[in-house]
């Protein structure tokens, strides 16, 4: 039960950094069960109270909790909330109740002051940004997509593993689904350095963290078997990935794609095994036909 | 060629629900705002449609492309019997669009300019987020693949089962392979079709959805309705003091499942309920309806799903206190049956 109320109190701050909206909806269910003139009025008062009521009892808490993630996403549970609807309807019901116009005009001022005071808007949290693609993706991961396809047309190499940066290995499979994602699934840092120090450690560089070990990042990468890496300039690793076989295939300023070609998938290199296999066998079978040739 | 996908996409987003809701609408339904019903519920319809096939061929390992063709069918057969259904009542589609427009009062056009400019910016605009591998990589493997869920859309890896590492919620809502199936047929690339071209369609439909609810609290009144419309605005676009809002989720990322369930589907169990309230009773069509919005969410999320169903149970029960008919709640179990065999499939592979 503790950890119920933890979950509540949590989940409030988190919905609620400001309580004003709280404070607007609970006002407005009391309004609407005061005047209960309608059964709409009724059925939003009751709703919104139930829900409101059962959002803040830790036992339903603790009863809603598995099924939300363990609560870490109890605040959704708020969603079932119509604040959109009833703040609204009390507004509108409000504004109505006089029959003379300029105190309608003046409570509907009044109210949308409220409301914008209360809030925070969208457009002023600098949310939205201009659209630089139809995409809508970052402009580097739309022009790593694009490079690598155009690698993979040129040079008839299927395999593509790319070791990218958080954001560029988060997106570019929306764009492309033609590289797998090295780093992509080891955001999670603190699990990730506990468990994975070494993909930790890479995961780190490939962010444009400075290190004095690169050249453990670049042999791990190899290693790993990614034969494409985004590497930010700044992260210091170009000597060690032309030692290790990589090529500049983009240069993008501050950051640049690398190529080698020599580095295969599982399948790519089990499939050059079994060929070299045949191909040795093949060869001598021919030696020892030579071989018997000559003796005969 | 393209010029006709273009169209064809654009008549599928705007015409095409209006007409597939006549299997199941009768004509003059919500009055003046007819058509606006007919809008959202075809949509929900159409997600409806897709969510069964879609899992069974998800858990039998089929490609996208069964999946298309079936989708396809069934949609085929339900705007047959919908043609069917209009060319015996006559209903006119543009004589239900004509009444809604000829009645607009001052607030409608006020609220209905804001959430046209917000689609504008929907479209224009840019917003990025982390969830979105969830839906876009699993819709673009899935299109490049012509597979479904056999691969981990996210980094790309091979899943030796139907469903590994994190992705089994997308068992039970796989709203994916919507994206992948509509950009499969229209020709388009999921990144486009969810960052750009639906979302103003998206923001429109959540309104409507705000629109038919004032419609309904005020009994028809449009110039309250306007008033309602113009505030639930105000409303919204103030809600960003939180990241966590349904509101907020509503107005920055529209294309993702969960939005739509917090934007449309929660508010129109609202609005169904409200209808059913006021009428004093719930008849089998009232059922189908609530069971379409119950499955849509399903298509959306399985989270979503289990919030829908709680609504509804909530909501049936006040409705049934309110009007003293065991009748109303007895009614809603059936639809609740649907979101129950998500949960359980999300419970089970979670």
């Amino acid at each position: 039960m503790q950890k119920a109320i933890e979950i509540i109190i949590s989940t409030y701050k988190d919905v609620f950094p400001r309580p004003f909206y709280l404070l607007y909806t609970v006002a407005a269910i009391v309004f609407l069960l005061v005047r209960r003139k309608s059964s709409h009025e009724k059925l939003m008062g009751l709703y919104s109270a139930t829900i409101l009521l059962l959002f803040f009892l830790p036992p339903f808490a603790y009863l809603a909790a598995p099924f939300l993630r363990d609560g870490d996403v109890y605040w959704r549970y708020l969603w079932v909330l119509p604040i959109v609807v009833i703040l609204p309807y009390a507004a509108v019901l409000l504004i109505s109740r006089s029959p003379r116009r300029i105190i309608n005009a003046a409570v509907c001022v009044l109210l949308a002051a409220a409301l914008m005071f209360g809030g925070r808007n969208l457009y002023a949290a600098g949310v939205f940004h201009k659209a630089t693609s139809r995409e809508k993706v970052l402009d580097h991961t739309l022009v790593t997509a694009r490079v690598i396809e155009e690698n993979i047309e040129q040079t008839g190499h299927r395999y593509a593993y790319l070791a990218a940066p958080f954001q560029v290995s988060h997106e570019i499979r929306e764009v492309s689904s033609a590289p797998r994602i090295y780093s992509k699934r080891y955001f999670d840092f603190t699990y990730l350095k506990e468990n994975y120090p070494i993909r930790y450690y890479n995961v780190r560089v490939l962010n444009g963290l400075q290190t004095d070990e690169q050249h453990k990042t670049v042999r791990n990468l190899k290693k790993r078997r990614c034969n494409y890496i985004y590497m930010p300039t700044g992260a210091g690793c170009d000597e060690d990935l032309v030692k290790y076989g990589y090529e500049v295939i983009f240069d993008g300023g501050a950051w640049k794609i690398w190529y080698n070609p020599k580095v295969l998938g599982k399948k790519e290199a089990k499939e050059k095994k079994r060929k070299k296999a045949e191909q040795k066998k093949a060869l001598e079978a021919e030696q020892s036909k030579a071989l018997q040739a000559e003796k005969s | 060629m393209q010029i006709v996908r273009v169209v064809l996409f654009i008549l599928f987003l705007t015409i095409y629900p209006p007409v597939i809701s006549c299997a199941f609408l009768p004509p003059r339904k919500n009055g003046a705002y007819t058509i606006v019903l007919r809008w959202c519920f075809g949509w929900c319809l159409i997600y409806a449609v897709l969510y069964w096939p879609a899992v069974i061929c998800i858990l039998t390992r089929r490609s996208l492309n069964l999946l298309i063709a079936v989708w396809g069918i069934l949609l085929l057969v339900l705007t047959v019997y919908a043609l069917w259904k209009i060319r015996r009542r006559g209903i006119g589609l543009f004589g239900e669009m004509r009444e809604y427009l000829s009645g607009l009062t001052f607030p409608e056009i006020a609220a209905s300019a804001a959430v046209l400019a917000h689609a504008a910016v929907t479209a224009f605009m840019m917003h990025i987020d982390g969830d979105d591998y969830t839906y876009v990589a699993n819709a673009t493997t899935s299109l490049d693949t012509n597979t479904l869920l056999r691969y981990n859309g996210g980094i790309g890896k091979y899943l030796s089962k139907y469903a590994t590492e994190g992705l089994n919620r997308l068992v039970a809502a796989p709203h994916f392979t919507y994206y992948a199936a509509v950009s499969k047929v229209f020709g388009t690339r999921p990144a486009p079709l969810c960052h750009t071209y639906l979302p103003p369609f998206f923001t429109c439909l959540c309104f409507a959805s705000l629109f038919l609810l004032g419609y309904e609290l005020f009994r028809g009144d449009r110039r309250k309705t306007g008033l309602f419309a113009v505030f639930a605005f105000l409303v919204s676009i103030f809600s960003y003091y939180s990241v966590y809002t349904a509101q907020t989720f509503m107005l920055i990322r529209v294309w993702q499942g969960k939005a739509q369930v917090a934007g449309f589907v929660i508010p129109m169990i609202l609005w169904l309920f409200l209808v059913l309230i006021r009428k004093g009773s719930m008849e089998k069509a009232d059922v189908l309806m609530l069971a379409v919005f119950l499955e849509a969410s399903c298509l959306l999320t399985a989270m979503g799903a289990l919030l829908c169903a709680g609504e509804a149970l909530v909501l049936s029960v006040i409705a049934a206190l309110i009007l003293k008919q065991k009748k109303l709640f007895l009614y809603t179990l059936p639809a609740l049956l649907l979101p129950l065999a998500t949960a359980l499939i999300y419970l089970k592979y979670n």
